[in-house]
């Protein structure tokens, strides 16, 4: 019986991964943080394109809004420009990032302010906003497979995983969202929660137990 | 079914369990139906968790332009807007404490004296008596040596004094003066008014 690696599918809509590791030849983050406090200002461009993916996945998540997640990802990204000198450890700009949104997140959650609305309409796909906001929504490989039956059974899992989690602990949710739905690192789910890996590994556990009894009928 | 066992489910699924752990955890599943059930009740659950919570279709390189042209709005409005070099702000802070303490010392002393005039006030009727009214009682100069005792009696400014304008002005400010004045002698004085005793006279 082989283990599986993470099951998480760690992509977005395109196939694309969600938060990208720097490769072989590419600045790691710690030295594009560098760069950008000598005064490089594109080098943050490099940073957004590394992590807006994941940053919007983690904010749709805890929002269930696209419009929503995109300006709250805005608001993360302009807030860890401004305060990028605090980093302590640079090369934990990833998980700093990731605090940075699920603070906002959740901020935005609990106030539901009615703001004026930024003109994201048009950096969503054709489908993707319409997809997006139904809480229930089919799974790209449903929704790619052609099968109705499938799809609405995948959207009715969409809509239930969505309600059972917005029962669980903030700590297990977010660990849930960035580990297990996202598929980020350990360490830097351990580094935006402000917990050791352990700790993670113990929220993770804990979500996916009392999810598993909250869906014990669909499962 | 323990809850060790459950956690080395979940890590398993998640291809994260050590070696010696691994191994062990494969053993005791090749035996045991429930430990079988919960590792495929976990796999299930992983599997929706990543696949049934789609993304929203992002224009990814049109969002990051976007993400892009507010951080240049930010920055260049936070140049536009005027903030006092730092080694004025560190200098200024020590001299505004030293000017809030002499203020309040200022205000304190101030207190301090109008209360204390208020509770001893300066007796300012007997100090300009006392610097501007001269009483002189005895003979004059010239009776004293050849004629019969005389008192003389005078009241105001002294010679010296009449002498000096800076003084005499203050006459005037005289507010009591004796009515009568009694002199009391061996001869009955001309001028006297009030009359002595019998065996005085």
């Amino acid at each position: 019986m082989e283990p599986k690696a993470s099951e998480s599918s760690g992509v977005d809509a395109e196939g694309q991964p969600l938060g990208k590791e720097s490769s072989p030849g590419e600045p790691s983050d710690g030295e594009l943080v560098a760069q950008v406090l000598a005064g490089k200002r594109d080098a943050f461009d490099t940073l957004v394109g590394r992590y807006q993916r994941q940053a919007v996945a983690v904010s749709y998540r805890l929002l269930g809004n696209s419009h929503d997640a995109l300006e709250v990802t805005q608001d993360a990204f302009l807030k860890a420009f401004a305060s990028l000198s605090t980093l302590q450890k640079p090369e934990a700009f990833g998980g700093w990032l990731m605090r940075i949104v699920s603070n906002l997140s959740l901020n935005f959650r609990r106030g539901r302010k009615t703001r004026t609305q930024l003109p994201l309409d048009d950096l969503l796909g054709a489908a993707g906003g319409a997809q997006a906001d139904t809480t229930g929504a089919s799974s790209d490989f449903a929704a790619q497979s052609g099968d109705p039956v499938r799809r609405l059974e995948s959207e009715e899992m969409g809509r239930k995983l969505q309600e059972a989690m917005a029962k669980l602990p903030e700590k297990q949710r977010l660990a849930i969202v960035m580990f297990a739905v996202d598929g980020m690192p350990q360490k830097q789910v351990a580094e935006a929660l402000q917990c050791s890996v352990e700790a993670v590994k113990w929220h993770v556990f804990q979500g996916r137990k009392k999810l598993k009894e909250l869906l014990k009928d669909v499962l | 079914m323990t809850e060790d066992l459950e956690f080395s489910i979940s890590q398993y699924v998640d291809g994260l369990l050590p070696d010696a752990e691994r191994l062990s955890l494969e053993l005791r599943l090749q035996q045991d139906n429930g430990a079988r059930a919960l590792l495929a009740e976990y796999r299930q659950l992983s599997a929706h968790l990543a696949n049934s919570l789609p993304l929203p279709n992002v224009r990814w390189e049109a969002f990051a332009q976007s993400i892009s042209s507010a951080i240049d709005a930010q920055t260049e409005q936070a140049a536009h807007s005027y903030r006092m070099p730092a080694w004025i702000r560190l200098a200024a802070r020590p001299l505004s404490i030293a000017a809030s303490i002499l203020i309040f010392a200022g205000i304190g002393i101030s207190v301090y004296l109008h209360h204390m005039a208020a509770v001893s006030p300066i007796p300012q009727v007997a100090q300009k008596q006392e610097a501007i009214t001269s009483i002189v009682i005895g003979p004059s100069e010239t009776e004293a040596v050849h004629g019969p005792a005389e008192v003389q009696v005078a009241i105001g400014p002294s010679a010296t004094a009449r002498d000096e304008p800076t003084v005499v002005q203050y006459s005037g400010d005289v507010v009591t003066r004796p009515s009568s004045v009694t002199i009391a002698s061996g001869v009955v004085p001309v001028h006297d008014t009030i009359e002595l005793p019998g065996d005085m006279q």
